[in-house]
């Protein structure tokens, strides 16, 4: 299966997660699907790689050092250049009020942790093919 | 003499401590290097297992089975759905399960702990009358691994054992409470009879789980315990109304605001702020207004969420309380 | 033998059944927290910390910042106080009339807007200025309050604190990530008796630090800085521990402890006029709570998790240890009352009397008792044997805790992962007990003279501004 868009050109999906294992999986997974994935370890990090790819999708763990994933998604909303980036938030939270904030601080949509490999494909696939 | 030598060699015996505990440090390091060296090797394997695809699983030496499995066990905390039952396959497949089941009856209270804790990463089914008995285990730490697991499986069948043995003080709440709520609605049931205990705290602990894992129709048993003898009944009952969001309990939830304990009309206050509607305004106000500081602040919040023109409104009047003024300026941010 | 002689004498003998005793207790805690790291460090692995940081169940901490001319710093620790891992907390920072930018930068950094915010009157303190909350942050607040030092700002904080646990820091203190998760940990197991809980504190300089957090654990190059970090791994490691599991912990740290909010609250905050709050706190809790007569616990979490600067230079460092001299005493003479009685268990009968004896009298038999057995010796009244024995369970034994504390730390944590860092601090056992401990006894001896002229003000701590920021700090409006 390829993920390639009309012009031909791979997606490139921004993941970030401070847990090495989730951020692999993650990635792996997604890269399996036809995507370029860009790794990031922190919020800080992602941040900084979600100015300079410009990616077609980023997914974001919430809780991640530096900055967590509602502030990084604030950034990147008041940033001219990404603003227009949708964003997956992974959220190992289970109030309402968390998935709240998520989309108040203007995130597209989130998959809680743990989560099903097929559920964020679908979600992410959900996303990309709106577009 | 003899002290100054005893002493001195005491001394030197801390430094070759030191040494050994340096060298032992070192093994465990080199050891993890190892563990990373092969674990980068296997994730493209076990990460086409969790997919479920069909590349069978290379033979694998013992040192590279332990990692392979540890990564498995990795993945399987941040996952659900099919591919955590790819991972329960696989474990009972090789084995594990069964071996770890034998390991729940050892003499050696780390070894029962550490199979009651890794029996529910594997996520098998299987190994869930193991893990029932295992809640009588002598051990507490051997109870609450046990419980962690039942949870993490989903184990229905663990909901009345579990609460039993957090009734009878055998397991800390909190592990109790979070296994519930792993196993989700399945355990409503058994909560709501026991909305009726004797014990103020397995009624409170109740209400909370029932709040929590509940659809709005169990909130039928909450309104009665408003009137409960104990206030952290009463309070956790209306917390856990709030939660459900059951309109049905407005009126109830508007008498307790007049509760003499003011952590209970806090709790209530709260709630009607999630449960929303405008008849609650009128009570909310008089609490925000005049009553003490933190059903007061309570009330306010609620107001703010309700009716946000109205609390900017009178938080401008002379007898706004200082509540109603830090709610209509934090809802003009 | 004149009388000056045999009363030198009797003072040297005196001493030495001091040390005696000491090292009898000392070795005795040593065990015991030996015995209980061993059952205890496997089990760190089946804690569950995740499930803890998902569980709606966990209760609500709200960290309490103080501030004092922080601007250097505070932005990148607030920062990372936000972003620790657990499920409900806020970050109040309480600006104690800082003379620089401290509250600019913070407005700035996170948008903060002036509210009229509503403080409960429970603890008086001096006047709050302003209130800001931050507009992307709902759990950040900033109090603006008159200076009236560390321990009013604290109490301010507790006043606004909106959760039923606060959690006391200071401004430079640096937290793990999962820090409030171990620190909660023994919320879960005791909910209802647990009152309070203090973790482990360790030293921050020479490790790495970035946007707040200690990235590795290095030791620092500067000397003294090494000394105290052995100081502070076999005070954390082998007092506390052993004081915990005879539920007695007689001082919870200023730097990384939580309480309930209610409670400090019913014994009316931190006690503004001493310059050991925390330790006057702590004793007071007991006190109070040993009168109510209902059982409670305050725990003592060993895994290291919050991380402090410590001074490199000896001024600094002498004023601390006076500071600390004048801290114990006036703890000690608000709470005389409690010494030796039955009624407040062991805190009376053992932990209280241990900080009279064996702290606050510590540098006349352990300095002066030793100054005078040389002396004795150098005047031929005793023996060489007596010499070597008093030197034996003076100092040496010293060499002796110290290793074994290293000992214990490397095989249970093993933070200090690099191997000329251990072997530096074995180094240092020696130092540490021959020559600076000597150092450490004069400076509380000298805090005698500060106890007798009734000085009451706070020695200056100089901070270098732990937290490096990437970019340069505010410039001062």
């Amino acid at each position: 299966m390829s993920a390639d868009d009309a012009a031909g050109r791979q997606p490139v999906i921004l993941a970030a997660d401070d847990d090495e294992d989730i951020l692999e999986m993650v990635a792996f997974r997604l890269e399996r699907s036809g995507y370029a994935v860009v790794r990031a370890h922190d919020g800080a990090e992602a941040l900084a790689a979600a100015r300079e790819t410009l990616p077609d999708l980023i997914v974001l763990d919430v809780m991640m050092p530096k900055m967590d994933g509602y502030e990084v998604t604030r950034a990147l909303r008041a940033d001219e250049s990404t603003s227009r980036i949708p964003v997956i938030l992974l959220t190992a939270r289970v109030q309402d009020s968390d998935v709240q904030k998520g989309f108040d601080a203007g995130a597209d949509d989130y998959v809680r942790k743990p989560f099903s490999p097929q559920e964020l494909r679908s979600r992410v696939q959900a996303i990309l093919g709106r577009r | 003499m003899t002290l100054f030598i005893t002493i001195a060699v005491l001394a030197l015996l801390g430094a070759v401590g030191v040494l050994a505990a340096l060298a032992h440090r070192r093994r465990l390091a080199r050891r993890e290097a190892r563990r990373r060296e092969i674990a980068t090797r296997l994730r493209a394997v076990a990460i086409d297992l969790v997919d479920g695809e069909v590349t069978p699983v290379p033979r694998l030496s013992a040192p590279e089975a332990l990692v392979f499995a540890d990564l498995l066990v990795r993945y399987a905390r941040g996952l659900r759905g099919q591919a955590h039952e790819r991972i329960a396959a696989y474990f009972e497949d090789t084995g594990a399960v069964d071996r770890e089941v034998r390991h729940l009856g050892s003499r050696r209270e780390r070894v029962r702990v550490e199979a009651a804790f890794g029996l529910g990463d594997m996520g098998s089914a299987r190994a869930v009358p193991a893990l029932l008995a295992a809640l009588e285990d002598r051990s507490v730490d051997v109870r609450a691994a046990a419980t962690r697991s039942l949870g993490r499986i989903g184990a229905t069948e663990a909901v009345e054992p579990v609460i039993a043995a957090s009734v009878a003080q055998r397991l800390p709440r909190a592990v109790a409470g979070a296994a519930l709520l792993e196993i989700g609605s399945p355990a409503v049931g058994q909560l709501l009879v026991l909305l009726g205990h004797e014990d103020p705290h397995v009624r409170a602990d109740a209400a909370e789980l029932v709040g929590l894992l509940g659809a709005a129709n169990d909130a039928d048993a909450l309104p009665t315990r408003l009137r409960d003898a104990s206030p952290d009944v009463r309070a956790a009952s209306a917390v856990a109304l709030g939660r459900l969001g059951s309109a049905d309990a407005r009126d109830q939830l508007v008498a307790t605001l007049s509760d003499r304990v003011p952590f209970v009309r806090a709790s209530a206050a709260r709630a009607l702020g999630q449960i929303g509607g405008r008849t609650a305004t009128a009570a909310l106000l008089d609490v925000a207004r005049r009553d003490e500081f933190d059903p007061a602040a309570e009330a306010a919040r609620a107001l703010a969420r309700i009716d946000p023109a109205l609390v900017i409104t009178v938080a401008a009047q002379s007898d706004a309380s200082q509540h109603l003024v830090e709610a209509a300026d934090r809802l003009l941010l | 033998m004149s009388g000056a002689e045999t009363a030198f004498v009797v003072f040297s003998v005196l001493s030495f059944a001091y040390f005696v005793v000491l090292d009898l207790l000392y070795l005795t805690l040593t065990a015991l927290a030996w015995v209980d790291l061993r059952k205890k460090i496997w089990r760190r692995n089946y804690l569950g910390l995740d499930e803890v940081f998902a569980s709606p169940l966990t209760p609500g901490i709200s960290v309490i910042v103080p501030a004092y001319n922080e601007e250097v710093g505070i932005v990148e620790s607030v920062r990372s106080l936000l972003a620790l891992r657990y499920p409900r907390h806020e970050v109040v920072v309480v600006n104690d009339g800082s003379k620089d930018g401290t509250i600019d930068a913070l407005v700035e950094a996170f948008d903060m807007v002036p509210v009229r915010q509503a403080i409960r009157e429970g603890i008086a303190t001096a006047a709050i200025r302003t209130a800001y909350v931050s507009r992307p942050h709902e759990e950040l607040l900033v109090l603006d309050k008159e200076n009236a030092g560390r321990s009013d700002a604290i109490n301010a904080g507790i006043n606004a604190a909106r959760y039923p646990y606060v959690c006391m820091i200071d401004a430079d203190s640096l937290l793990e990530q999962d820090a409030l998760l171990k620190i909660a940990k023994p919320l879960l197991d005791h909910p209802g008796s647990l009152v309070a809980a203090g973790g482990t504190v360790r030293v921050a300089n020479g490790c790495d630090i970035q946007h707040g957090q200690v990235v590795e654990v290095r030791l620092a190059r500067n000397r003294l800085a090494v000394i105290q970090t052995l100081e502070y791994i076999r005070s954390f490691l082998v007092a506390r521990v052993g004081w915990g599991r005879l539920n007695a912990l007689g001082l919870i740290s200023g730097a990384f402890g939580i309480y309930e909010r209610a409670l400090l609250q019913t014994v009316g905050g931190l006690w503004v006029d001493t310059v050991g709050e925390d330790l006057e706190l702590t004793i007071r809790l007991h006190k109070y709570l040993r009168e109510r007569g209902e059982p409670y616990r305050i725990a003592f979490v060993d895994d290291p998790a919050c991380w402090t600067e410590v001074p490199e230079d000896v001024a600094t460092l002498g004023r601390q240890r006076r500071r600390w001299q004048r801290g114990l005493w006036e703890s000690l003479r608000r709470h005389r009352g409690m010494l030796g009685r039955p009624r407040y268990g062991v805190v009376g009968t053992l932990v209280l009397p241990y900080f009279a004896v064996f702290e606050f009298l510590s540098p006349v038999f352990a300095l002066l008792g030793l100054l005078v057995t040389v002396l004795l010796y150098v005047l031929g009244v005793v023996s060489a044997g007596y010499l070597l024995s008093m030197l034996a369970v003076s100092v040496v034994l010293g060499v002796v805790l110290s290793t074994a504390a290293l000992a214990i730390e490397e095989l249970s944590f093993g933070r200090y992962s690099r191997r000329r860092d251990v072997l530096r601090l074995m180094a240092y056992t020696v130092i540490e007990s021959i020559g600076f401990h000597q150092l450490h006894l004069t400076w509380r001896l000298l805090g005698y003279v500060d106890i007798v002229r009734g000085k009451t003000e706070w020695g200056e701590q100089k901070r270098r501004g732990l937290a490096r920021p990437t970019t340069p700090p505010l410039p001062h409006p």
